[in-house]
């Protein structure tokens, strides 16, 4: 299955120095989110994946996680099965004012 | 004006008489009058309601310069800085005269002009846990335009613990093309559900640094200040339980759905743990402002003055330049080689090339004020283990501009 993840609110310098997307083909064929942190960490798909990811179940105090626009919190988290098309997001939350 | 610089002298502002609006002020706020949402008993909520806004930089002016407009009667204003010139490009209340000038001064003067009527008090201090509650008392709403993570946990604790009931926070934030803006109140997920733990302090990045577009802290600010009035004049509809995320650079906006309230919020949840203020500076690891720290990492001898630079190029020496490009490009000095640290830090094989290339005996390390020219020193010197000298320029550019270039351009 391709997944898409996306990064925004400055967790973009997190990939290729900036950049939105990444798209990759999962291992698995009905992935959990934590499979997909399990396959970005070990393939090193994204380059500062230390700013983002605590452990495949969980990421850095700052950062949260958006199944299609909604926290991850309304799902079940890393264990969310993810479907075709779903939007993983990344966001960096700002502190700045 | 009154400046109020200590809890001893915070006044009643909350619970006014009640009054009703004057002649002048039909046609003067008519443009929002008749709007069904607002009318007149949403206007009348408006000027007798008071609102807290902490920090009054780049979100802070134009929350404080809408809600003026918008005939909110009552402003708490906090902030212990004062105007500097880099402000202006964003902070749109202060002007070139006030450089020097306290920031609350300079925004109720702004806020005066606008609105005679409005009362406004300044509190010229750092808000901690020691006056947090009795200053939050006294307002209906909190808006949240502060620039660092301590504070933040601050105002949240300090709504959620008022004894007369959680007061309203309307939170933003901004940083380079992004914004942020949500509300906490009533029973929604409060900051410490969404944020239970504290980033790292390294991974904080503040304006300084990573720097802000002033129109980015327009538009964060003016989404606080609508979500404020409709609060202010009573109407229901509200961002509350939802983020707007804001992309200048791809002009893009969002609403994102957050967490309904954790269950093990240590301050909402169901053991309520947090009964009173704690120590955020410590909680946080981070102080409650977002200057800039002067580091102090490296002994005397590791480190060089501007003023013995010159004879250092007599000998095998580089100095790299340890800034991120955009900012070497802005300004530099001569024979200076650039290697921005995040670069070094991922690839330190681009500097032992440089090294070998330029048949270089010893590193000197340089930045913009010092900071990063230690870190990369310190990290050079482990990454070496010490077989190469390393050496930073203390002060960095602004020592070289101070001590030797006045023409120098500091940013």
């Amino acid at each position: 299955m391709e997944v898409t993840l996306e990064f925004c609110g400055g967790a973009e310098t997190a990939h290729n120095g900036g950049e939105k997307f990444l798209t990759f083909k999962s291992d698995h064929k009905e992935p959990k989110v934590s499979d997909i942190f399990a396959q970005v960490r070990s393939k090193k798909l994204i380059d500062d994946i230390d700013a983002l990811i605590e452990s495949d179940k969980d990421v850095k105090p700052g950062v949260l996680v958006l199944i299609n626009d909604a926290d991850w919190e309304l799902f079940n988290e890393a264990d969310y099965q993810v479907c075709k098309n779903d939007r993983i997001t990344f966001v960096s939350t700002l502190h700045g004012g | 004006m009154e400046i109020i610089t200590s809890i001893s002298q915070i006044p009643k502002i909350r619970n006014r008489p009640q009054r009703t609006l004057s002649l002048p002020e039909f046609q003067r706020y008519s443009r929002q009058l008749i709007l069904p949402e607002v009318g007149r008993p949403g206007q009348e909520n408006l000027v007798n309601s008071s609102v807290l806004v902490v920090g009054c930089g780049g979100l802070g002016c134009p929350v404080i310069q809408y809600l003026a407009a918008a005939g909110v009667g009552a402003f708490g204003l906090v902030d212990n800085d004062v105007v500097d010139t880099s402000n202006i490009q964003r902070q749109i209340l202060h002007m070139e005269s006030d450089s020097g000038k306290l920031k609350v001064l300079s925004a109720a003067e702004t806020i005066k002009n606008l609105n005679s009527s409005a009362s406004v008090y300044l509190f010229n201090l750092t808000i901690d846990s020691s006056n947090a509650l009795e200053i939050v008392s006294q307002f209906d709403l909190v808006v949240d335009c502060t620039d660092n993570v301590a504070t933040r946990y601050l105002l949240n604790d300090a709504c959620f613990l008022q004894k007369n009931g959680r007061i309203p926070l309307v939170s933003g934030a901004a940083l380079r093309w992004d914004g942020q803006i949500t509300v906490y109140k009533e029973d929604s997920c409060c900051y410490r559900c969404v944020h239970p733990n504290p980033p790292a302090p390294e991974s904080v990045t503040n304006c300084s640094d990573g720097g802000v577009i002033g129109a980015v802290c327009g538009v964060v600010g003016s989404i606080q200040a609508t979500e404020a009035l409709k609060i202010l004049a009573g109407i229901e509809n509200s961002l509350c339980g939802n983020m707007i995320i804001y992309d200048g650079l791809r002009a893009s906006t969002r609403t994102i759905r957050l967490r309904p309230k954790r269950p093990d919020c240590k301050l909402c949840g169901e053991r309520k743990e947090i009964k009173e203020l704690v120590d955020y500076v410590q909680f946080c690891g981070m102080s409650a402002n977002d200057k800039d720290k002067n580091l102090d990492l490296l002994a005397d001898n590791e480190r060089i003055n501007v003023t013995d630079v010159s004879s250092l190029k007599k000998q095998s020496a580089i100095i790299v330049d340890v800034r991120p490009e955009v900012q070497f490009k802005i300004c530099s000095l001569p024979q200076t080689f650039n290697l921005p640290l995040k670069k070094i830090k991922k690839n330190p094989d681009l500097l032992s090339d440089l090294i070998k290339e330029q048949n270089a005996s010893e590193v000197v390390f340089l930045c913009r004020k010092g900071n990063d020219s230690q870190t990369a020193t310190v990290f050079w010197k482990d990454f070496t283990k010490e077989s190469i000298k390393a050496r930073d320029i203390k002060g960095g550019l602004y020592a070289w501009q101070e001590q030797i270039d006045s023409s120098f351009p500091l940013y």
